[in-house]
């Protein structure tokens, strides 16, 4: 059981009462986060978005269900792990769907919205876009698990117990050998392209 | 664990998940080597600064809107339980419920028809018995007269 005064439980406790002004605060506290991994999940970024906001939805759908058994984020990325592979299967049995379609509910807001470019996204003016592009086709290229592990690595702040969590409540050993095979496998990937004496040495 | 066993695992740990032995024997490896933690941590910092994938302005306040109106088609949270029932998404267990519920009412207006059906045959049976013996006598009498022996046409002359 974690602390209750955890600020992120405090605030999904709120939530949990029906507070839907600390939901909001969650929402835009989490959305980024949630957006990377569904992101580099399913690889679509209209889909990852459709999918992040259900994220969300469920979250304040299930709110009465939760309890603060873990962290907060344990149970967010869960449920964005859990949409993201059901978006995934989906897509091996029917192909041709998209998720793209207009919804009802929302026909007052348009689609997506995206920051323009006086509000660039934050990036490593150090990684070229290039090394970049290969990074992330490297990244996507890796089996769904090695990909969640190493993408919520990178979130920072998510220890290997909560990705033992995430990943279905596998042990603390197959976390660390999952991410050791994935940084391996961008390792041998990138070899060419990384600009590190030392890596081009290998 | 030396140099070339390290490298050996670095070529192989795609192909095949790890021991425990090998995790540990790694650890120790990185521990004791910064040169090969260094070159590991590299990744980290590839990883680190991708940028973060981006996300609509109106991400937010479209969440907001649809939890409004999931909001809007759900009885309030203080309703008690079977108010709750009520709500469109309990739709399946409402008419399974409205099915049971007509069945129910359908069996016992049966059987309280039959009921009333054999109660009113018992009052027939017994009104009949009361009046058989009377008219069980008639029939006696009008069978004995239809039995009798035919006319003697002689003493029917000489009565007359």
């Amino acid at each position: 059981m974690v602390d209750r005064n955890d600020p992120d439980v405090a605030l999904m406790l709120r939530v949990k009462e029906g507070d839907l002004s600390a939901y909001e605060t969650l929402v835009e506290k989490f959305k980024q986060p949630v957006m990377n991994l569904v992101y580099r999940l399913i690889n679509d970024i209209d889909e990852a978005e459709d999918i992040a906001q259900n994220v969300f939805v469920q979250v304040w759908k299930t709110r009465e269900r939760y309890e603060p058994a873990s962290k907060f984020t344990t149970w967010l990325f869960t449920i964005a792990r859990n949409l993201g592979l059901n978006e995934i299967r989906r897509r091996t049995r029917h192909p041709a769907d998209s998720l793209d379609e207009p919804r009802p509910d929302n026909e007052s807001q348009p689609l997506r919205v995206v920051e323009d470019a006086s509000n660039p996204i934050p990036a490593d003016a150090a990684l070229s876009g290039e090394l970049r592009t290969k990074v992330e086709e490297a990244l996507m290229d890796l089996p769904e698990k090695q990909r969640i592990a190493l993408v919520l690595c990178r979130e920072g702040g998510v220890s290997y117990e909560e990705i033992a969590e995430v990943l279905g409540g596998i042990s603390l050993t197959a976390v660390k050998s999952i991410i050791f095979r994935g940084r391996a496998v961008l390792k041998n990937r990138l070899k060419p392209y990384l600009k590190s004496g030392e890596w081009q040495k290998k | 664990m030396n140099q070339s066993e390290f490298d050996n695992l670095l070529q192989t740990a795609p192909e095949r998940d790890l021991t425990d032995g090998e995790l540990a024997r790694l650890e120790s490896w990185l521990a004791a080597n910064p040169a090969d933690q260094a070159k590991w941590e590299v990744l980290d910092h590839l990883l680190a600064a991708l940028p973060d994938t981006p996300v609509a302005t109106n991400f937010t306040s479209r969440v907001l809107d649809e939890v409004r109106s999931a909001e809007a088609s759900r009885p309030a949270l203080g309703q008690a339980w079977w108010l709750r029932l009520l709500a469109p998404q309990f739709r399946p267990i409402q008419i399974t419920a409205a099915a049971m519920l007509a069945m129910v009412i359908g069996g016992v207006g049966y059987q309280s028809h039959l009921n009333q059906s054999r109660a009113e045959m018992a009052a027939a049976v017994v009104s009949i018995a009361e009046f058989t013996p009377v008219f069980l006598a008639d029939i006696e009498a009008i069978e004995a007269v239809a039995q009798a022996a035919a006319i003697d046409e002689e003493l029917w002359a000489a009565l007359k």
